[in-house]
């Protein structure tokens, strides 16, 4: 499973950023990008997210 | 390689400010922006206590949506108190996008070099300055003696200038505003409604924006929000219910956070203002006076800084001092208020709003409202007596 986000739901609020103790999240401008390599998939990010923006998916998925 | 005196990541309000305030004093400051417009896209409610605004900027017409003369509080279970601001604590709703571009075009105009699509991606400590890489429409690099942090709720400035600012999920809001038109409510006041159904862990604000315009909107504490019912859930629940009728707008996310200020927002040459420095109020949200108020103070002890060619952290450790001092402190309060209040049973809100309504608005104030909101609680009183009065 990898922690992903829908772009047409994220508001660019940066929450997920500042809670994210992995540093995994970066928010470019309005791109937000989750680096697979740092997250260990807690998942607050998913749960937390103001807009139901970001999701788990199978890898393969993507 | 350009070389500044002060480079300031971030061109929010206390960025803007700091730019500013060093920029008047005739050094050479670089104000950065990541995004590609100051204040846009907005990510705030936008209301702001009017002592603020005039203590550091003169308050322009275009800036305001609405003056504010007071405040409705609601309960889960109806109840309803109405608080009536004094002349000195009125309130206004701005509208962010103008206000922040005019701070940042103020700064431009007191000599700050200003650049918006600039995104700082790492920062090279020297021995006596910083090499900052910044990716622009470019990427380059400028030289500076000292750098200010003033990069927001997800800022990472502090984290590589080694300070940590990740938060924990009890310290943070995380907030949905709509801008909802066609809504038929008292422009003169806000209102902001409590409730463990409504939203758990903080409260729903009606912010009038002017006309037929509001901005409705709620945070849920972090810690109590779920993939299922996170702060969408419980605003799309509040807004079909109130304004069924309304439509959107504008959509506006935002986290808040609802910490302690950090312990240390400066170090060896760098300071961090604003809610990059976890300023905000932890009560109510309120973000945009701390982030004046830091950023002009930041400015100040740059610029003598500047003056004596001293940029030690001993030096800088009176920044601190005067945030708390002045700001700081109080949010430190709030705080703990804050942590008491998040216990509130549905019941006991019910039994403050009709507590406080039994007073006479026009005497209803912050203080007074913890007062009665607490009178069953000495622990909380004796702290409040301790720390708040």
């Amino acid at each position: 499973m990898a922690v992903n986000v829908d772009v047409n739901k994220c508001c660019y609020c940066g929450g997920c950023v500042s809670i994210c103790k992995y540093d995994a999240i970066t928010l470019k401008e309005t791109v937000l990008t989750i680096d697979n390599n740092k997250c260990i998939e807690c998942n607050l990010c998913v749960e937390v997210c103001p807009a139901g923006a970001l999701f788990t998916a199978e890898k393969e998925e993507i | 390689m350009e070389k500044y005196d002060t480079v300031v990541i971030g061109g929010g309000p206390a960025g803007s400010i700091a730019a500013r305030t060093i920029a008047e004093k005739g050094f050479k400051v670089l104000l950065l922006e990541k995004r590609q417009e100051f204040g846009r896209p907005v990510r705030c409610a936008e209301g702001v206590s009017k002592k603020w605004l005039e203590k550091y900027t003169d308050i322009k017409d275009k800036w305001i949506s609405r003056p504010i003369k007071g405040a409705i509080l609601k309960s889960p279970g109806g109840k309803k108190a109405l608080m009536q601001y004094n002349e000195s604590d009125r309130g206004y709703i701005l509208d962010r996008s103008v206000f922040d571009f005019d701070l940042a075009v103020e700064a431009s105009e007191s000599g700050a070099t200003v650049r918006t699509k600039n995104r700082v991606e790492r920062i090279e400590r020297n021995k006596d300055s910083f090499k900052i890489y910044i990716e622009g429409f470019n990427k380059y690099i400028v030289e500076s003696k000292t750098i200010i942090a003033a990069d927001g709720v997800e800022g990472k400035i502090p984290r590589m200038l080694g300070i940590n600012t990740i938060l924990d999920p009890g310290d943070i809001e995380f907030g949905l505003n709509y801008q909802l038109e066609g809504v038929d409510i008292n422009q003169d006041y806000i209102e902001m409604i409590g409730g463990n159904e409504l939203a758990p862990g903080g409260y729903v604000w009606i912010f009038p924006k002017g006309e037929h315009s509001a901005n409705v909107g709620l945070g849920v504490l972090a810690s109590r929000s779920t993939k299922e019912k996170n702060a969408k859930y419980f605003l799309d629940k509040f807004v079909s219910k109130r304004f069924p009728e309304a439509s959107i707008s504008k959509v506006v996310a935002g986290a808040v956070t609802v910490a302690k200020p950090l312990k240390k927002m400066y170090g060896n040459s760098f300071l961090i203002v604003g809610d990059s420095a976890r300023l905000s109020n932890p009560l109510t949200g309120a973000g945009i006076g701390n982030a004046l108020e830091s950023g002009a103070l930041a400015g100040e002890t740059i610029s003598k800084a500047l003056e004596k060619n001293d940029f030690s952290e001993n030096n800088f450790k009176e920044y601190q001092k005067k945030v708390m001092k002045s700001v700081g402190n109080t949010s430190k309060k709030f705080y703990h208020i804050k942590e008491a209040f998040i216990k509130f049973s549905d019941k006991d809100i019910d039994d403050m709003i009709t507590l406080l309504s039994q007073v006479d608005p026009e005497k209803l104030n912050l203080k007074k409202l913890l007062t009665i909101t607490f009178k069953n609680n000495k622990e909380i009183i004796s702290l409040l007596k301790k720390i708040v009065f």
